[in-house]
């Protein structure tokens, strides 16, 4: 069988590709598992491993805080934005009002908004509201999200309205059809965009950075930014911080790597 | 009283009276549509707008606002040091895109076409993609290293040079740009993977009882029929690389000598380097209406994203 053994071919970029793509995080950890203070003499084979650079970072810097506030951050934002983009995308995709189109449009047009174009006059309007420093500075302006309500609607687009109609006809409410036909069929897609709200709060790092400057409410991402200041850098406690960063987005992509797929194709293909 | 009885009169003419029914029903749509368009007007639009009316002014963020009329704008287009930004963000988008769309198709068509191990190779593509922004930028730092990286220390066995990848105004743009389709690929390897499962096999049977060639079946059946899932990637990827930032500053701020300041880059350096926040300003609505083209083009060419 002459194709079939070209096909075996595959596996020298396949496995070249997998090398790349994998190499810096296993680097990562062997930086953190490493003593070696000397960039230049990590290696992949870790010479001594030792849990020394963990010890330090939990207890010589407050990292167990800046893991609270992240998680805190990140789980609010899943479950409130969910709740916030789903009830919208319901709206626009099956109940008839005028202005839909309009709604529609504006929602849609939030998303080729650049967040460099709204960074500042965000960073005035947050100060305004008095919540420069708090978590709720975080969390606010990552709730309500075009990306989240257009992939909702395109999915509630294409379930039959049968469920709903018999719904209608028991005398339920529309908040009722979302609560009890709605949400059950859309765990799916609601799994994924979860994920992928909590994910991004989980990843960010430029608004964290501009609108908490106090250290009591920094995240995961600037608290290892801040490792690395002008005068030194302390790479250890980098590689450790970004160790412990990759541990919860592995283990969640570990469980849930078909719903992230899944969410992907459902935005890349009917968008 | 005379006007408005006229005003009902035309409104009850314009639209015809709604059931009770119907009414309801458009009560509960903008109840249900109420938190997020609030929030959106709150966090985006008033932004939007306020960023419009900063550009006119001349501002530091701390006193008060000089109105200069269109000033900023004027301004912007005799700045050699934004259009030469604007340029490299060009030149940047048209490296990008061709890379990243060959990069992320053959990984897709390796998972595809690999005997075993499609979930393996898949999952470790994937991985780049939920990482962090500081995470890489601060991993791929290190590995490119001029004295002790990773990838010189490769380099130099196999051609026995030292590139300064992050240091000089040669590298600077190629390794940044390596950076960010390695993070990028395995998201639109995604999008090409349900884009191949979408083209029924019996193409593929029918071209091979036709003795069709691997390289005759890719140019007439597979590339073809991913249409969709290529002017996703091609739209998505550029309006990306207008707003390419996080890797860049984590990389090398946009330096050396400006060699990698895109458009992001500088409105951020204008704003918070230089406190001219008017003029950082209009640099990010220039930026914004670049964007917005490239978005108009991709609901035109979709036929206005709608599916009803």
């Amino acid at each position: 069988m002459k194709p079939k053994k070209i096909k075996y071919l595959l596996y020298i970029p396949a496995i070249l590709l997998l090398v790349i793509s994998v190499y810096p995080m296993l680097w990562t950890l062997c930086g953190a598992i490493n003593t070696e203070s000397q960039l230049g003499r990590i290696s992949i084979i870790p010479q001594g491993v030792s849990f020394r650079n963990f010890v330090t970072i939990f207890t010589e810097y407050d990292f167990l805080h800046y893991i609270g506030n992240t998680l805190f951050y990140a789980v609010i934002v899943m479950i409130l934005s969910l709740f916030v983009n789903s009830l919208a995308a319901y709206a626009l995709a099956r109940l008839r009002f005028r202005g839909k189109k309009i709604a529609f449009m504006l929602i849609m047009c939030t998303m080729m908004i650049p967040f460099s174009v709204t960074m500042i006059p965000l960073f005035v309007i947050i100060r305004g509201m008095g919540l420069v420093d708090s978590l709720m500075a975080l969390i606010l302006p990552s709730l309500a999200g075009a990306f989240g309500i257009f992939m909702l609607r395109q999915f509630y687009l294409n379930i039959p309205t049968d469920l709903e109609d018999a719904a209608k006809i028991d005398g339920l409410s529309y908040f009722g059809i979302y609560v009890k036909v709605i949400m059950p069929l859309s765990k799916s897609v609601m799994l994924s965009l979860g994920l992928f709200a909590f994910l991004s709060c989980w990843n960010s790092y430029l608004w964290p950075l501009i609108v908490n400057t106090s250290e009591e409410y920094w995240v995961i991402s600037t608290g290892i930014a801040s490792f690395s200041s002008a005068r030194n850098t302390d790479w250890n406690m980098i590689l450790t911080g970004a160790t412990i960063s990759m541990i919860p987005t592995a283990i969640l992509f570990a469980f849930f790597q078909r719903s992230l797929v899944e969410g992907i194709k459902v935005t890349g293909i009917k968008g | 009283m005379l006007k408005s009885k006229q005003g009902l009169k035309k409104q009850a003419i314009k639209k015809p009276k709604l059931s009770r029914i119907a009414r309801r029903e458009e009560r509960a749509a903008w109840l249900f549509l109420a938190p997020a368009i609030l929030l959106l007007m709150v966090f985006v639009f008033i932004p939007m707008i306020n960023a419009g009316y900063i550009s006119l002014h001349s501002w530091d963020l701390l006193t008060d606002m000089e109105w200069i009329g269109f000033d900023n704008f004027i301004a912007l287009f005799q700045d050699k040091d934004w259009i030469s930004a604007l340029i490299r963000t060009f030149i940047y988008a048209l490296c990008y895109v061709p890379s990243l769309f060959i990069m992320a198709l053959l990984l897709a068509l390796i998972v595809k076409h690999i005997p075993k191990g499609t979930g393996i190779f898949r999952t470790a593509y994937f991985m780049p993609v939920i990482l962090s922004s500081v995470v890489t930028g601060i991993i791929w730092k290190l590995m490119y290293d001029e004295r002790s990286g990773l990838i010189n220390n490769i380099i130099e066995g196999i051609l026995g040079i030292r590139i300064p990848w992050l240091s000089s105004v040669e590298w600077a743009m190629a390794a940044v740009l390596i950076v960010n389709v390695w993070m990028q690929m395995g998201y639109y390897m995604i999008i090409f993977l349900a884009g191949l499962q979408d083209i029924p096999t019996s193409y593929y049977e029918a071209a091979k009882i036709d003795g069709a060639n691997p390289w005759q079946i890719f140019w007439r059946i597979t590339f073809p029929n991913l249409s969709n899932a290529s002017l996703f990637v091609v739209v998505m990827s550029v309006i990306g690389s207008f707003q390419a930032y996080d890797q860049i500053a984590m990389l090398t701020q946009g330096g050396p000598a400006g060699s990698t300041t895109l458009g992001v880059q500088y409105i951020y350096d204008t704003a918070f380097g230089l406190y001219d926040m008017g003029y950082a300003a209009s640099c990010a609505l220039n930026l914004f209406v670049i964007i917005l083209i490239f978005t108009m083009m991709q609901f035109k060419l979709t036929r206005g994203g709608e599916k009803e």
